[in-house]
């Protein structure tokens, strides 16, 4: 029996398929120039992210103060915390490199811009969770941060005092949406292939 | 010694003029340009042998 040509889900698997051809998603070989330290700290970046979700799973199941009352709590919250700081350190490190080896080149303009808006987000995300901490220091972020959101007109919107709707924003909203720019972000690397190095020639 | 991080207040912060870091924040970043800077001259281990 034949496929009908209208079916909405045929043309979506073609395009699919013709636009992200698995061979490319999923690929068994890397080009030479990959065996450098510089690109191993993307998938280090991606590495602290599963980390720093599967702790973040853990503690929202808890809640905010868990780790306060809580031996394990505290623990599942410091790996919470150093995933971060690993994250955000790999994640400059590789933002560097990228930089320093224009890894816009190439038609890769798409992948460097959402890597970017990664990197905004992640940093909007990282805010919301220091004002759920739940202690003085995010107390303190809260009330600082407050008049400075003030002074952009945007307080009214985004209220750091308001430590329920940065809980719903560092749980729910703001990893849903950086999760998708970080796929969408590893896709287009994995379409366009990774960067070579300007001497590598600049029509790659 | 007590090591432990105290997280119930502002941090330290270093002040150069009008440049300002927390100690934190510092250490980070040295530790960025220390790791970016092996990341570039460090050699790659490599295999080739076993190809």
């Amino acid at each position: 029996m034949s496929t009908p040509t209208k079916s909405w889900t045929v043309r979506t698997r073609k395009a699919t398929v013709e636009q992200f051809k698995p061979e490319d998603i999923l690929p068994d070989h890397q080009p030479a120039y990959v065996t450098s330290w510089i690109y191993v700290f993307g998938v280090a970046t991606l590495a602290a992210l599963v980390m720093l979700i599967l702790s973040g799973l853990v503690l929202t199941l808890q809640g905010p103060s868990w780790w306060h009352i809580s031996s394990v709590g505290h623990y599942v919250n410091s790996v919470h915390l150093w995933s971060v700081e690993l994250f955000f350190v790999f994640m400059v490190v590789h933002l560097w490199g990228k930089f320093w080896m224009a890894a816009w080149r190439g038609k890769r303009l798409a992948t460097w811009i959402s890597g970017a808006v990664a990197f905004l987000a992640s940093i909007i995300t990282a805010f919301t969770g220091y004002l759920i901490q739940t202690n003085f220091d995010s107390q303190w972020i809260a009330s600082e941060g407050k008049d400075g959101f003030n002074s952009l007109g945007i307080g009214a919107f985004f209220n750091t005092l308001n430590t329920g709707q940065a809980i719903l924003l560092h749980v729910a909203l703001l990893p849903l949406a950086l999760g998708a720019i970080v796929g969408w972000h590893v896709i287009l690397v994995r379409r366009h292939g990774v960067v070579p190095p300007i001497d590598e020639g600049n029509s790659k | 010694m007590n090591m432990a991080f105290d997280l119930n207040g502002p941090a330290h912060f270093l002040t150069l003029g009008p440049l300002s870091i927390s100690a934190g924040n510092a250490v980070v970043i040295l530790i960025i340009f220390g790791l970016f800077a092996a990341a570039i001259t460090v050699p790659f281990p490599t295999n080739h042998d076993s190809e």
